[in-house]
C-alpha cells in the first residue's frame, strides 16, 4: 500500500481525525467510520433511549458502543459496521438495565429516598419523556410519539430490538439478524409480535 | 418464513416509522452537541468520557458504597475484632528504640555489656588511661621535659 496518499484539500475539516491511532485503518478508513458514526448516531441515541428510558445513560451507551466499535472492530468491511455496531448497543444498554436493577435493589434497603435514576418504571406511560425540553413536542404528534415510546419500551427486549432496528434504523431483516445475533425467522416473528403489540396497546393514539 | 401484513398494519408501521424518524432528526441541539462530542471521543480513543455525558455518573458508586460502609459497620460493632497481643519482641524492640534515641541511655546501656564488646567510646577511654598510666610511670623516673 501507498504510504504517501494524497489527502483532499478539505482534510483539514477532519479536525477529530488528527491524533487518531486506528490501529491497521488507513486515514480514509478514518474518516469512512466517522461519516457511519455521525451517520448513525441520532437513531443510535433514540433506540437507546427509549431501551433506558434516560437521557444520559443514553448518551453514555452510545459512547460505549462506538469506542468498542472504534477499537475492536473498525477494520471491519464498512458493510459490518451497522450489525455490529447495533449488536454493541444492545449489549450496552442491557448492561446498563442490569447495572439499574442492581442499583434499584440496593436502593431499596436505603433509609432515603432512591432519587431519579434509583427508580424502576412502573407505568410506561408515566416513563415517557417529557415533550416540553424537546423540539419533538413542537410537532403534531407528540403526544402520539410519547405514547409509541413508551409501548415500545414496555416490549420484551427482542422484540423492541427487532422493531426498532426494522422500522426507525431501516435495516433488512438479514442486517437485523446479524445484528440481533439470531435468524432471520427470529426476527420475523419478533417484529411481528412487535407490530401487532403495538397496535393493540396504541389503538386509541393512532385512530 | 414469510409475513404478509393487512393494509392496516403496513399503515401503523409506515407511521411509526414516520414518527420515529421525525424524532430522530428533531433531537434538541443539545443532545446533537452531546452526541458529537461522544463521537470524537470514542473515535479519540483513550481520550476521556465527555464530562457532560458522564454527569451524573458518580451515582452508580452510590450503591457500592453503601454496600462498603455498612460491611465496615458489621465489622466494627458485630465482629469484636480481634486485637493481637504485642509480643514480648515487640517491646523489647521499643525499648532499643529509646535506647537508640537517647544518646545517654545508650552510653549507659554500653557501659553494662561486657568488656568484649566495648563501644568504640570506650576504647577511646582505655587509650587515654594507657597514656596516663605510662606519662605516670614516666613522671617517676623524673619529670616530664626537666
Amino acid at each position: 500500500m501507498n504510504a504517501f496518499v494524497t489527502l483532499p484539500a478539505d482534510t483539514a475539516s477532519f479536525l477529530p481525525l488528527r491524533n487518531i491511532d486506528l490501529q491497521d485503518s488507513t486515514q480514509h478508513d478514518a474518516r469512512s467510520l466517522e461519516r457511519f458514526l455521525a451517520g448513525i448516531e441520532r437513531k443510535a441515541f433514540r433506540i437507546a433511549q427509549i431501551g433506558l428510558r434516560h437521557e444520559d445513560d443514553a448518551l453514555d451507551a452510545v459512547q460505549d458502543a462506538m469506542l468498542r466499535l472504534v477499537r475492536s472492530y473498525a477494520s471491519r468491511p464498512p458493510e459490518e459496521w451497522k450489525p455490529l455496531f447495533y449488536r454493541i448497543l444492545e449489549n450496552c444498554v442491557r448492561d446498563m438495565q442490569r447495572r439499574r436493577t442492581v442499583r434499584g435493589r440496593v436502593m431499596s434497603w436505603l433509609p432515603w429516598p432512591a432519587g431519579e435514576e434509583g427508580e424502576e418504571a412502573r407505568d410506561p406511560l408515566e416513563q415517557a419523556p417529557d415533550p416540553a425540553p424537546t423540539p419533538a413536542a413542537q410537532v403534531q404528534t407528540d403526544e402520539t410519539l410519547r405514547a409509541l415510546d413508551a409501548v415500545v419500551a414496555a416490549l420484551p427486549a427482542r422484540q423492541r430490538q427487532a422493531f426498532l432496528l426494522r422500522n426507525l434504523e431501516g435495516m433488512d431483516v438479514a442486517a437485523t439478524a446479524r445484528a440481533m445475533g439470531c435468524s432471520e425467522g427470529s426476527v420475523k416473528t419478533h417484529y411481528f409480535r412487535a407490530l401487532q403489540t403495538l397496535r393493540a396497546q396504541l389503538g386509541a393514539f393512532w385512530s | 418464513m414469510s409475513v404478509e401484513y393487512d393494509p392496516a398494519t403496513l399503515e401503523f408501521e409506515r407511521r411509526a416509522r414516520e414518527l420515529l424518524e421525525r424524532s430522530a432528526e428533531a433531537l434538541p441541539a443539545r443532545t446533537r452537541s452531546r452526541l458529537t462530542r461522544a463521537r470524537y471521543a470514542a473515535l479519540e480513543g483513550a481520550a476521556p468520557r465527555a464530562t457532560a455525558v458522564g454527569r451524573g455518573s458518580w451515582r452508580r458508586w452510590l450503591p457500592a458504597g453503601a454496600v462498603s460502609a455498612a460491611m465496615l459497620a458489621v465489622l466494627l460493632f458485630v465482629g469484636h475484632p480481634h486485637v493481637p497481643a504485642v509480643p514480648q519482641g515487640s517491646v523489647a524492640g521499643g525499648e532499643d528504640l529509646e535506647l537508640l534515641a537517647d544518646r545517654d541511655a545508650l552510653a549507659l546501656a554500653q557501659d553494662q555489656m561486657g568488656e568484649g564488646q566495648a563501644a568504640p567510646d570506650q576504647d577511646a577511654d582505655y587509650d587515654f588511661y594507657s597514656w596516663a598510666v605510662s606519662a605516670a610511670q614516666d613522671e617517676g623516673n623524673g619529670p616530664v621535659g626537666s
